[in-house]
C-alpha cells in the first residue's frame, strides 16, 4: 500500500481512537487536540518524517472523514455507533478510571437508600466489587442459598453528565464537523439517555416490563429484579451463572448453538421494536451472558429507547425490499424524517439521495431474505467502508448540517450493535419479524 | 439547664434572627430563662459554639464504636467511615453551619477558627489512633519527622470536604460523598509507599549536592 493510500484510508478503529483521545483532552484546547490527532495518525507512517503542513492535512482529512461519517450517521445514523460512542467513551473513560468504591461508602449508600446496612439485608455481601459497570459497581450477595447481584451507583454520576457533555460539546462539534446549533439536538438526546441510565428505579420498572413481555421467546433468560432491595442508586437482581458473551465465542460453539443463540438475540430485539416500541438500546457484548444450556441471558436495561409511532411508521419503511423502486414513498420518508434541509439545493438533494440509496441498499439487506447469514464478513466489510467514496467529495463536505431524526441515534446504534454481535457469533438467523 | 436545650435555643436564635445574640442575656430571655441558668452549661456564647461542634464529633465516635462492622475495617476504611459518619451527623444542623461558616464575615474569621479548636483535638486524636493502627499493619509508612504529623493532613482534608459540603447542592449530597472518597483515598495513598518518598529522597540528594 502506498503512503498516499494509507493516509486516505483511515480505518474505523483508528478514527475511534482519535475521537477518544480528543474527547479526553477536551479541556486542553484545540492545539493540543491537533497534536494528539497527529500522534494518532503518525504510527502508521512513522518512518516518514511528517512535515507540519503534511500533518495538518492529515488532521484535516481525519476530521473530514469523521464529518462525512457523521453525515452518514445523521441521515440514516448508520455509522458504526459513531456519534454516541464518541461521547460515551469520553464519559466512560472518566468512569472506568475511577477507583472502586470503599465499603464504608457502600454501607452509607445502603443506609441512605434502603435504611439498612448490607449485612442487615444479606447473609453474605462481598466487600469488594466483583465487576465494574460504567456508572457503578457490582457486588455479589447471598440470602441463604440464593445469590444476588447488587449494582451500586458511583456518587455524583448524574451531576457529572451535564458538565461532561458541555465539556466535549465544542470539541465534538469540531470533530464531527457540525454547526453548534445542530449539535444541540443530538446532545440533548444523548444527555437525556445518559441521565435516564442513572435512574435505577426506572431501570427496574423497564427491565421487569420488558423481561415479562419477552419471556415467551425461547432460549432467552432474564434475571429477576428485586424491588424490595432496590432504590434510586441500588439495584438488586439474580446472579446469572454462565459465560460472558466474548468468552462464550472463544469456546468455539457448534454452528447449531451459534444459530440458536443468535436467533434468541434477533427475536429479542426485533420483538421489542415491533411490539413493545421500546428497545434495550445497548447491545454491548458485556451485557450478555450465555448459560450452561446455551440460553442467552440479558443484563442491564439502563439504556432503553422508546420508539415514537411517527418514527416507527416512517423510518422502517426504508427496510422494504422495494423501497428504492418507489421514489414517492422514499421522498416522503426523507422529508418526514428531516433528511433534507430547507436550504439544500436540488443538486445537493440529488447527491444526498444517491448516498442514502447506497446506504439503505447495504443496511436493509438482511431484511430482504428469509434467512440471513451474519457470518458473511464480506457484508460487514461493505458496511465499514460504506460512504467512504462520499467523504472525499467536496460538495458533501460543505453540507455540514445535522440531518435526520434524533430518534435515529439510538435506534441505529441498536441495529449496529445487534449486527456486530451476530457477526461475532457467525449466526444464521431467521428474520421472523418485519418492521414495515 | 440541659446542654442540648441551650444549644437548640442558640441555633434557633441565630437562624430566626439571622445574627448572633448580642449577649447571654438576650439569648436566655428569648427562651424565658434566667441568665444564671446559662452558666451551668457554658461560661460564654463563644464556648457554647465550641460545644456545638464537639457534640458532632463525640456523636460520630460513639456511632462508629457502636457499629459492629467498624472493628473489622482496615485503617483506610476506618478513616473513610469516620468522614462519612461525621458528615452524616453534620446534616442535623446544616442550616446553622451554613449560616455561621459559609457567609462568615472576614472580621469574624478569628473567632470562627477558635470554634473548631476543641473539635479538631478530638478529631485528630481519633485520626491518630487509626493511623497508628495503619502503621502497625504497615498499610501506611512511618516516616521520620513527618510520621507524627499525618493526622494534621486529615484536618486539611476535613476542611476541604467541609467547604465542598457547605456549597453542595447535589441530590443526597452525592458530591460530598465523592469528595470524601477521593480526597481521603488520595491522602491515604500518599502515606503508603508513594512518590512522596522519592521526592524526599531526591530533595535530600539535591540539597547535599547543592547544584539546584
Amino acid at each position: 500500500m502506498s503512503k498516499e493510500e494509507k493516509q486516505n484510508k483511515i480505518p474505523t478503529s483508528k478514527v475511534k481512537r482519535a475521537a477518544k483521545i480528543m474527547g479526553a483532552s477536551a479541556k486542553v484546547g484545540g492545539n493540543y487536540v491537533k497534536y494528539y490527532a497527529k500522534k494518532v495518525v503518525n504510527p502508521s507512517t512513522s518512518k516518514d518524517s511528517l512535515h507540519k503542513d503534511n500533518a495538518e492535512d492529515i488532521y484535516n482529512s481525519l476530521s473530514e472523514l469523521k464529518g462525512s461519517a457523521l453525515k452518514v450517521a445523521q441521515m440514516m445514523s448508520m455509522d458504526n455507533q459513531m456519534l454516541p460512542q464518541a461521547y460515551q467513551d469520553k464519559f466512560s473513560l472518566a468512569q472506568y478510571s475511577a477507583p472502586a468504591l470503599s465499603f464504608p461508602l457502600i454501607s452509607k449508600t445502603f443506609v441512605q437508600q434502603l435504611g439498612k446496612k448490607p449485612h442487615d439485608i444479606f447473609d453474605d455481601f462481598s466487600k469488594d466489587a466483583v465487576n465494574a459497570a460504567s456508572i457503578g459497581q457490582v457486588h455479589k450477595a447471598k440470602i441463604k442459598e440464593h445469590i444476588y447481584a447488587v449494582k451500586i451507583q458511583y456518587p455524583g454520576v448524574a451531576d457529572a453528565i451535564s458538565s461532561d457533555l458541555k465539556l466535549v460539546k465544542p470539541l465534538a462539534g469540531k470533530l464531527l464537523n457540525m454547526k453548534s446549533a445542530d449539535m444541540e439536538m443530538y446532545m440533548s438526546e444523548v444527555e437525556s439517555k445518559m441521565i435516564e441510565e442513572t435512574d435505577y428505579a426506572l431501570e427496574l420498572t423497564r427491565s421487569t416490563f420488558i423481561s415479562e413481555k419477552c419471556s415467551f421467546i425461547s432460549n432467552l433468560k432474564f434475571p429477576k429484579y428485586y424491588k424490595e432491595y432496590s432504590a434510586n442508586r441500588v439495584l438488586t437482581m439474580d446472579w446469572m451463572d454462565g459465560k460472558m458473551f466474548p468468552d462464550f465465542i472463544k469456546t468455539n460453539p457448534s454452528q447449531e448453538i451459534r444459530n440458536q443463540v443468535g436467533q434468541a438475540m434477533w427475536d429479542f430485539f426485533l420483538y421489542q421494536m415491533k411490539e413493545l416500541r421500546m428497545v434495550h438500546a445497548d447491545p454491548h457484548p458485556g451485557n450478555f451472558i450465555v448459560d450452561h444450556s446455551n440460553n442467552l441471558c440479558v443484563l442491564d436495561f439502563g439504556c432503553v429507547k422508546e420508539i415514537p409511532e411517527d418514527f416507527f411508521n416512517n423510518y422502517f419503511q426504508l427496510l422494504r425490499p422495494d423501497i428504492l423502486e418507489q421514489p414517492n414513498l422514499l421522498n416522503e420518508v426523507y422529508v418526514n424524517m428531516d433528511f433534507f434541509r430547507p436550504d439544500d439545493t436540488e443538486k445537493q438533494k440529488e447527491k444526498l439521495k444517491a448516498m442514502f440509496q447506497e446506504i439503505i441498499g447495504i443496511l436493509a439487506k438482511p431484511f430482504h431474505n428469509a434467512v440471513f447469514d451474519f457470518g458473511d464478513d464480506s457484508y460487514f466489510t461493505k458496511i465499514y467502508t460504506m460512504g467512504e467514496g462520499f467523504s472525499k467529495d467536496k460538495e458533501f463536505r460543505k453540507m455540514n448540517n445535522a440531518r435526520g431524526s434524533r430518534h435515529a441515534i439510538y435506534v441505529m446504534r441498536t441495529f449496529f450493535g445487534l449486527y456486530s454481535l451476530l457477526n461475532q457469533l457467525k449466526a444464521k438467523v431467521n428474520m421472523n419479524y418485519q418492521l414495515y | 439547664m440541659k446542654k442540648e436545650k441551650l444549644i437548640a435555643a442558640y441555633i434557633d436564635f441565630v437562624l430566626s434572627n439571622g445574627r448572633e445574640p448580642h449577649s447571654v442575656y438576650e439569648l436566655t430571655k428569648s427562651i424565658k430563662k434566667e441568665e444564671a441558668d446559662f452558666y451551668t452549661v457554658a461560661n460564654s456564647i463563644a464556648q457554647l459554639r465550641k460545644e456545638i461542634l464537639i457534640e458532632y464529633i463525640n456523636k460520630t465516635l460513639v456511632d462508629l464504636d457502636a457499629d459492629k462492622d467498624y472493628e473489622t475495617f482496615s485503617s483506610r476504611e476506618k478513616l473513610l467511615a469516620l468522614f462519612f459518619t461525621l458528615f452524616e451527623n453534620l446534616k442535623a444542623n446544616r442550616s446553622y453551619l451554613i449560616e455561621r461558616y459559609n457567609k462568615i464575615d472576614v472580621k469574624e474569621l478569628g473567632s470562627a477558627k477558635s470554634d473548631w479548636q476543641l473539635f479538631f483535638n478530638q478529631f485528630q486524636a481519633r485520626a491518630e489512633a487509626i493511623l497508628a493502627e495503619g502503621k502497625n499493619t504497615e498499610e501506611i509508612k512511618d516516616r521520620p519527622y513527618i510520621g507524627e504529623h499525618y493526622a494534621k493532613g486529615f484536618k486539611l482534608v476535613f476542611t476541604y470536604v467541609f467547604r465542598v459540603w457547605l456549597k453542595d447542592e447535589s441530590a443526597e449530597f452525592s458530591t460530598t460523598d465523592a469528595a470524601i472518597e477521593k480526597s481521603v483515598n488520595l491522602a491515604y495513598d500518599m502515606l503508603g509507599q508513594s512518590p512522596l518518598d522519592s521526592l524526599i529522597d531526591f530533595g535530600k540528594f539535591a540539597l547535599k549536592t547543592k547544584v539546584m
